[in-house]
């Protein structure tokens, strides 16, 4: 069996006296598409930040690509492709001018990057704009160029925190489509998200941590399999909420 | 420019790489950085330059203003007879320019967050990253302080010569070294005490007190140097002059031009002068720079903590849902004023254009006060210029009424559209009370008591007519330019135009009814009477005001 890509071992992370990570331990491998799920502060967005290199003091240990993270941070955010949850980007630079900017600190050619900018634009449907300011652009558009800059380098790794926040019908079946060939051409997809349906369709395997820990980590037929019901059921029933009829009626009772 | 700058930034292309940082990295991220500064709106050009949609070169007009600035600050320091109290001056304002800049500025160039998720998670090093923040926060400040002392060095070259020249050079930069030491402190000390979250305001305040040290500066320093003799003055006959480091600075170059001035107090000045910008750096780089990185690195957070385990800050003071019950007398007046006293108090691009307007009417007080002061105080108090600065109060009214239909986020607006009812004149209404009480009420009754205690009870009369004057003409200006619901409209709204002439006409109409209340105002039975009609008056054109409907509205929202 091949070594995996993305190995997480007794992951701790704690901000004061609250324990944010438990102890978390993942082994990923190459070409999985891997939906990380959780409800708020359950410690979803304190793991990216550590894999991406945000978070540098945390305990166990993570292999990314056969390299310690501790040891290669700057050999493995070269494998690594990351689209923030909030469309964090210069929005007095023209999309162009943003993507040059974040191919250049890849390392990558201009005349490459002019290329993949262009081609990767187009297929949003933002070449008309690609030379107008992002400060007037909608959060859907602004959504696409991050996408863009997430993924101009040709990463290994893709992490995706709601990625599909703000964007139209066509370009989330645009990045469904995406995220599913690059899976089939050994990249790993680490994505999270709150849409379990969206999770639902395009995760091979599915992690769900709540309150620093993981409580369920297999395939949705697996998940399916254990607890039975659609994954916003299963999610709600592992993470403390299965009585979501209750919490309506109580909600719906207040109008009295 | 900014290739310019690089250029020369690049010929330590060597000494960057030799401290381990990548020289190509480093030049895209100083690159982009500039681009940005260049393309973002700053202090310097503030409403302004917000009002167009792409700025391209705001980076050059703060220099350019900064020059004129420069200019100006020149013209006092050439003013100043005897080299000691000029270069005090000189660099007290330079310091106080350059450390307000700094404050205010540095919220976009030491404290981008973006970075954070752009340029964190980029294979770029250590190394490179810190280098680029230092060299991006020096050509920074290279900027403003050639542009702010350029017209001096000229001065001082073309009128002192070259070793005076030297001295200059030596002065700035002791000067910008303590500022920025200075600036440091601040913010450590204001992280200190206040929440990252509170950093941002404290940051607009500064904005705030920035304006109005400009504005007070530019209109009262010239006069008041005629005045009061500053021309003639003796710094260091007052002791606790030699606390302040512009007299370090100024003693050092008073006794290298003028050795004939010596003396061991200047001495010991100058040498404090020169060993202190070493002292400061030291203390930056070794003391305030790591706990300043960490506290900075704090303010990436998105949330706060502190707020949160409260459960939130208290935001419903009883108090005020009391006042407005007892100033409204209707369900969405009441929500047109409350909605209105918070949002005043809570939005930043609101109390950054409105709060400097509260000063300038103290300042054009004392402005007027100095003008008057060759023909006596006494001459002032038996006449009626108490009636020229009550009147000028106005001038808060009409700032806040200008400023309230305008916000960032002015699409929230939607929720008073979308809700059925068919009296937005009443939110109107709510919102004029607000602010009447909020803001012209309070400043109403400090200057009153001002007046009385100046002039006397008998001006009494006089400041219950003006001030129902004031409140009808700030009606009369909402009728007639303000047509928008609060916080509805874009920052941009003001460049529509085609208003120009109803803008200047009611601009001129408290002129008018200033100049015919002074001629009535000896008077009081004429006083009395108009009291009346005016009150009156309020009462019909604020009926008037309260029933418009959206159909009066919708014309200007189209």
């Amino acid at each position: 069996m091949s070594e995996p890509i993305i190995s997480i071992k007794n992951l701790r992370k704690n901000y004061g006296e609250k324990q944010v990570l438990k102890g978390i331990d993942l082994q990923i491998n190459a070409g999985q598409v891997i939906g990380y799920i959780g409800p708020n502060g359950a410690g979803k967005s304190t793991t990216v930040k550590i894999l991406i290199g945000l978070i540098p003091d945390f305990e166990g240990e993570i292999i990314i690509g056969g390299q310690r993270l501790h040891d290669n941070l700057l050999d493995i955010k070269r494998v690594i492709g990351y689209v923030p949850e909030n469309a964090e980007l210069y929005e007095v630079l023209t999309p162009m001018e943003y993507l040059e900017f974040v191919g250049k600190l890849q390392g990558m050619e201009q005349e490459q990057i002019n290329h993949r900018s262009q081609a990767m634009l187009s297929q949003f449907g933002l070449k008309d704009v690609m030379n107008q300011r992002m400060d007037t652009f909608s959060k859907g558009m602004r959504q696409k160029v991050l996408l863009i800059s997430g993924m101009i380098h040709n990463p290994q790794i893709i992490i995706l925190d709601e990625p599909l926040s703000g964007l139209d019908a066509n370009a989330v079946i645009l990045v469904k489509e995406i995220i599913s060939r690059l899976a089939q051409e050994g990249k790993t997809i680490f994505y999270c998200s709150h849409m379990m349906d969206v999770v639902e369709k395009v995760s091979d395997r599915i992690i769900l941590i709540n309150d620093g820990e993981i409580v369920a980590d297999g395939s949705f037929t697996e998940l399916q399999n254990n607890s039975g019901g659609t994954l916003e059921q299963i999610f709600a029933k592992l993470t403390g909420k299965g009585n979501i009829g209750d919490a309506a009626g109580a909600f719906i009772n207040a109008f009295d | 420019m900014n290739k310019l700058i690089l250029r020369f930034v690049f010929l330590f292309r060597p000494v960057f790489e030799r401290f381990g940082a990548d020289a190509d990295q480093l030049y895209t991220i100083l690159e982009v950085k500039l681009k940005m500064d260049d393309r973002r709106p700053n202090m310097y050009m503030g409403n302004r330059q917000r009002q167009k949609k792409e700025p391209k070169n705001s980076s050059f007009m703060a220099m350019l203003m900064l020059l004129l600035l420069g200019l100006f600050m020149t013209i006092i320091l050439a003013t100043l007879q005897g080299a000691l109290i000029g270069q005090a001056f000189y660099f007290a304002m330079f310091m106080a320019i350059i450390s307000l800049t700094l404050i205010a500025d540095f919220t976009s160039v030491l404290i981008d967050v973006r970075d954070n998720y752009i340029l964190l998670p980029r294979p770029i090093n250590d190394v490179t990253i810190t280098l680029s923040r230092i060299l991006h926060i020096g050509i920074h400040i290279a900027k403003l302080v050639i542009s702010l002392t350029l017209p001096a060095l000229l001065y001082v070259v073309f009128t002192k010569g070259f070793i005076a020249l030297l001295a200059f050079l030596i002065e700035i930069f002791s000067a910008s070294s303590i500022t920025i030491l200075l600036v440091n402190m601040v913010y450590l000390l204001v992280l200190k005490v206040t929440s990252p979250n509170r950093f941002k305001d404290f940051i607009s305040y500064f904005q705030i007190i920035f304006a109005i040290v400009v504005f007070a500066a530019y209109q009262l320093l010239p006069r008041m140097m005629n005045q009061f003799r500053l021309v003639h003055i003796d710094v260091l006959s007052y002791k606790w002059t030699c606390f302040l480091p512009p007299v370090w600075f100024a003693s050092f170059y008073d006794i290298l031009i003028y050795p004939q001035t010596f003396s061991y107090l200047k001495l010991g000045l100058s040498i404090i002068g020169l060993i202190s910008p070493f002292i400061g750096l030291f203390l930056v780089v070794k003391v305030f720079a790591p706990g300043f990185n960490k506290k900075l690195s704090e303010i990436s957070g998105s949330t706060d903590e502190k707020l949160l385990k409260k459960g939130g800050s208290q935001s419903g003071k009883s108090w005020i849902s009391d006042l407005a019950k007892k100033v409204t007398n209707d369900p969405v007046e009441y929500a047109g004023f409350k909605l209105t006293w918070w949002l005043t108090s809570r939005y930043r691009d609101f109390k950054v254009k409105v709060y400097p307007a509260f000063a300038y009417v103290p300042v054009y007080f004392v402005y007027f006060f100095i003008s008057r002061k060759s023909s006596g105080f006494d001459n002032m108090v038996q006449g009626k210029a108490y009636l020229f600065l009550v009147y000028l109060s106005s001038f808060v009214l009409m700032t806040t009424l200008n400023q309230v239909p305008i916000s960032e986020r002015y699409k929230a607006a939607w929720v008073m559209f979308s809700t059925p009812h068919n009296s937005p004149g009443k939110i109107m209404a709510g919102m004029y009370k607000a602010l009447l009480i909020k803001y012209l009420l309070p400043f109403f009754l400090v200057i009153s008591a001002f007046c009385i205690y100046t002039w006397g009870s008998e001006v009494i009369n006089d400041l219950v007519l003006a001030f129902f004057n004031i409140s009808g003409y700030g009606i009369i200006m909402a009728l007639f330019t303000i047509k928008y619901l609060p916080f509805s409209q874009p920052v941009n709204v003001q460049a529509q135009g085609g208003k120009f002439m109803a803008n200047f006409l009611v601009m001129i109409l408290i002129a008018i009814i200033g100049f015919v209340h002074y001629g009535l105002s000896r008077w009081e039975w004429a006083i009395n009477i108009m009291t009346l009609l005016s009150a009156g008056t309020c009462w019909a054109l604020f009926h008037y005001y309260r029933n418009r409907n959206w159909q009066a509205l919708e014309a200007d929202y189209s």
